[in-house]
């Protein structure tokens, strides 16, 4: 072990600003003390190895939690689930991976695993589990369980987004080549590497474990694509986080209680979580969300940008508080069409006319000088959001770079541009140098009204230019379609949400020249054009180095590029605000990922509810 | 009558494949499939999404995923929902049940009340009886249901007399004892048992008044009376029962609306019913749920329209079927 480079999930000695960090050597005792009694209670006493909770007030036990969600989840599969419906409530509150991640500070922190190892050379990874960690239906929890979820999630048959981020190019059967798993005893297992991977930790802490002693026989007999449906038995969901399912009712609530042998205690060793229950209202849509918050049925609530004032006026009143999250890490963007390939029928995907003009870069640095984004900002989002200048979202703290180039409100600019690049402007109308009046259509989904408000804003201000666009609203299969596969369109309005972390390892397939989301010009042989080029070189750099300054150097130079270059003019990023009862102790919102019940192992209510 | 009733049941399955076929044309035609939408996100790859469609039977083209639906739909296998990926069957069953409590109550309440009402306003032609139930037929008759249920949240929302939508307090529900949820559910049930309800009411309770009207006017109630039998006496005895003969058909028809008739007011009271199972599926494109659904629509509907005639022949022996 000499040539191993420890890291710690976090620095030691962190108290000043809160965390969690892993002291496995403390014992912590499971009694009760008076802060209430959880009902139901705890199984036995806590694991040897519990993480503490250094965050946040000490809470007190009991009570159920209230929240709405619209729409049903689609599994209860934490290996299956592909969309926020599901992996809202499985990640993090049913099931726990290695690592956590502290979703308001932005940092890894420790989960079921107390430490890893990564070798000098990068090619190898050893975890080590806590110790005396349990199901919640009390089976022990250990490599094992590690090593058949590992199993499953490779599993050529067992369709999953989870073995995207572990391929590692292909092997010599042209199949995907995959890290070589080892079990090294009941908590020790190490992962052999076929290349260096800087993201490899992350990319462990998105495996939720299942249970083996469940589900090993449904898998061998080729079932576990159905395994953990809808329709099982809450008592056969064996889960490693907080809180385990009681009850599921489609389309109408979902009942989670305490997991009696939760892993983690708060400061003073209680166990946690101190919520006995939390009960998920599902409904039909936001406005219903919204509605069972004023009437005061659920605790917590994430708010949308329009349903701020109506909160926000009663705030003083009411027993709620609204807090500000800050820009959102969601982002709006506009991209031009600057595929010239050729569909089935031999026919470019985009005029040749107008690929002319999209492939110009003036034209597209033009266009975003006149995109006004203060109005865009004042008029759609109610003046809650602010302007964006690069791929990132300020809220990304790691990675938001200022330096790139901004292109403000600017009609002279884009004027100057354009006439630069040989446009003329005649009878109010702009003519591109070969005499062609300029004329394009916008595509977004009809179904997002905040988009298309977006486009009618867009559509104004490029008739200031004398260009004729027209919006086209099309069904959300549609734009999806036009994105990845058909190409038909010349210019689009979309926007894209971050993941967890919110690392550029996550944009990956939107950077890279060959990347299926890379919007504007998708799965590119060979990058079309020298930046796109260089982009991909800056790619691979930003993700082959561990140091983060490092990263961020060739990052920032990717961003700069990305800027200068316009494949996706930035358009804004709206504020982000959540609210909760004032009864909620714990409550800290985030823009990221479950805003509002991301750290639902320690939340708690100050008050008993009363029965209304 | 037997091969009446069994002509009547072989002319079901031709019905049902031509539905059907019409159904999966049409979900095939609408741009991508249910497993499109995924690939918006930047972090699924193209190779997971037709992984998915492989595992879900969306690989082959559409005459030979047409085809093994109906072989399959012949064994009463309706499938997985693409959705959820559970049995078509255990969805639906599940959902049943809430919209049969539904219609139900609304098919009590439309007929409870249709009937007497109708005889009433018969009997007492032209008086104030008369007048106020022809009112609320016609404000019944001429109100579109989903505007009526609409106006019926905001009444519940300001008054707070009754829930918003919804089937049961989803809070409380597992604490409450056996009294506790019915009454719960019954609490829920008001608001759009009335909306659905009156809607049905007002043309049966019209129906009814016609027939006694005229039924009254017969020569045989004419010599009833005249033997001095009250007036009550006549009514019921002589004229009722020849008057409600043709709204025995319509209570046919009604059984063949007990699913889909509530579909609007279901999703605008958020009832966990088959509606909204329904809207969802064919928004997402879960193609084995719509098909479920059109399936047991048409065959609710044909049995309907079998039992209105059954009934129709069984009370007026005019009506041969042979």
């Amino acid at each position: 072990m000499r040539n191993l480079t420890v890291i710690a999930f976090l620095v030691a000695g962190c108290s000043c600003n809160g965390g969690e960090s892993s002291t496995p050597s403390k014992p912590t005792p499971a009694a009760v003390t008076g802060i209430g009694t959880p009902n139901p209670p705890f199984a036995g006493e806590a694991p040897k190895g519990a993480m503490v909770v250094e965050d946040g007030e000490i809470g007190r036990y009991g009570d159920t939690l209230v929240r709405a969600t619209a729409g049903n989840p689609k599994t209860f599969n934490p290996l299956l689930a592909n969309e926020s419906s599901s992996t809202e409530l499985l990640n993090g509150p049913m099931f726990s991976s290695c690592g956590g991640y502290h979703l308001v500070k932005q940092e890894k922190q420790a989960g079921l695993c107390e430490k890893y190892e990564r070798s000098k050379d990068g090619m190898t990874y050893t975890f080590t589990l806590r110790e005396g960690l349990r199901w919640s239906d009390g089976a022990p929890l250990t490599t094992e369980d590690v090593e058949f979820t590992w199993r499953v999630v490779t599993d050529p048959k067992i369709p999953n987004s989870v073995k995207d981020l572990f391929k590692q190019g292909t092997g010599p059967d042209g199949k995907p080549l995959f890290p070589t798993f080892e079990r090294v005893d009941a908590r020790v297992f190490r992962y052999r590497l076929a290349r260096k991977d800087v993201l490899f930790d992350s990319a462990v802490n998105s495996i939720y474990f299942v249970p083996k002693h469940l589900w090993e026989r449904t898998y061998e007999a080729g079932q576990f694509n159905n395994a953990m449906g809808l329709g099982t038995p809450p008592e056969k969901i064996v889960v490693s986080g907080p809180f385990r399912l009681k009850t599921f009712a489609s389309e109408e609530r979902i009942v989670l209680e305490r997991n009696p042998h939760f892993w983690k205690v708060d400061r003073e060793g209680n166990r946690l979580p101190y919520l006995d229950r939390v009960i998920t209202l599902v409904v039909p849509d936001f406005n219903a969300e919204f509605l069972k918050f004023t009437e005061g049925e659920t605790d917590v609530h994430a708010v949308r940008p329009e349903q701020f004032d109506a909160l926000k006026r009663r705030e003083a009143r009411a027993d709620y508080v609204v807090k500000d999250l800050g820009p959102a890490f969601a982002t709006y963007w506009f991209m031009f069409n600057l595929d010239d390939g050729l569909d089935k029928e031999g026919q470019p995907y985009v005029d040749p006319m107008k690929a002319k003009w999209f492939n110009t870069k003036s034209f597209r640095k033009a266009v975003s000088h006149a995109i006004d984004r203060d109005g865009i900002v004042r008029t759609v989002l109610n003046g809650r959001g602010v302007p964006l200048w690069t791929f990132y979202s300020p809220a990304n703290k790691l990675w938001a770079h200022d330096g790139v180039k901004k292109y403000p409100y600017d009609l002279e600019r884009a004027r100057g541009l354009l006439k630069a690049a040989g446009f003329q402007h005649t009878d109010g109308k702009l003519h591109d140098p070969d005499g062609n009046p300029v004329e394009f259509s916008m595509v977004t989904n009809s179904e997002n009204a905040t988009r298309v408000a977006m486009l009618n804003v867009i559509k104004d201000d490029l008739g200031k230019l004398g260009i004729n666009a027209h919006i086209r609203p099309v069904p959300f299969n549609d734009l999806v379609l036009a994105l990845r596969t058909n190409r038909k369109f010349d210019a689009m309005l979309l926007g894209w949400g971050s993941g967890v972390p919110p690392d550029p390892a996550q944009s990956r397939n939107i950077m890279l020249s060959s990347g299926q989301s890379h919007a504007w010009h998708p799965a590119q042989k060979t990058p079309a054009t020298p930046w796109e080029k260089r982009i991909d070189e800056l790619v691979h750099l930003t993700n082959s180095f561990y140091d983060h300054a490092e990263r961020k150097k060739h990052h920032d130079e990717l961003l700069e590029i990305f800027s200068e270059e316009l494949p996706q003019i930035t358009l804004v990023t709206l504020t982000d605000f959540a609210a909760a009862r004032k009864n909620v102790g714990n409550f800290m919102p985030n823009a990221l990922s479950r805003k509002c019940h991301w750290n639902l192992d320690y939340l708690f209510l100050k008050q008993p509810k009363r029965r209304r | 009558m037997w091969i009446y009733i069994l002509r009547r049941l072989l002319a079901i399955p031709p019905l049902l494949l031509a539905v059907s076929l019409l159904t999966f044309g049409l979900i095939d035609l609408a741009p991508g499939d249910y497993f499109t939408r995924l690939a918006e996100n930047p972090a699924v790859t193209q190779e997971y999404v037709d992984a998915l469609r492989e595992t879900r039977g969306l690989g082959g083209g559409f005459w030979e995923r047409y085809a093994k639906w109906v072989i399959n739909a012949c064994q009463l296998d309706f499938g997985y929902s693409f959705k959820e990926n559970r049995p078509v069957f255990d969805l639906v069953g599940e959902r049943l049940f809430n919209t049969l409590i539904l219609s139900v109550g609304a098919l009590v309440l439309a007929w409870g009340l249709a009937l007497p009402l109708g005889v009433l306003a018969g009997v007492k032609q032209g008086k104030l009886l008369d007048r106020v139930a022809g009112f609320i037929s016609f404000v019944g008759l001429s109100i579109p249901r989903v505007f009526f249920a609409l106006l019926m949240v905001m009444f519940a929302a300001r008054t707070k007399w009754f829930p918003v939508g919804g089937m049961r307090d989803n809070v409380y529900w597992d604490e409450f004892t056996m009294w506790e949820k019915v009454f719960d559910v019954g609490h829920h049930l008001v608001l759009p048992v009335i909306v659905i309800g009156t809607t049905q009411m007002a043309s049966y309770m019209r129906q009814m008044r016609a027939e006694m009207v005229e039924t009254l006017s017969k020569d045989y109630v004419r010599t009833a009376m005249a033997k001095g039998l009250s007036h009550w006496q006549v009514v019921y005895k002589h004229a009722f029962g020849n008057a409600v003969n043709p709204l025995i058909t319509l209570f046919g028809y009604s059984l063949a609306g007990l699913l889909t008739g509530s579909f609007l007011v279901e999703v605008v009271f958020a009832w966990p019913g088959l509606a909204r199972l329904t809207v969802d599926a064919v928004f997402g494109q879960d193609e084995p749920v719509v098909m479920a659904s059109v399936v047991m629509a048409t065959v609710m509907l044909v049995l309907g329209n079998l039992i209105a005639d059954l009934l129709l022949a069984f009370v007026d022996p005019r009506i041969g079927l042979e």
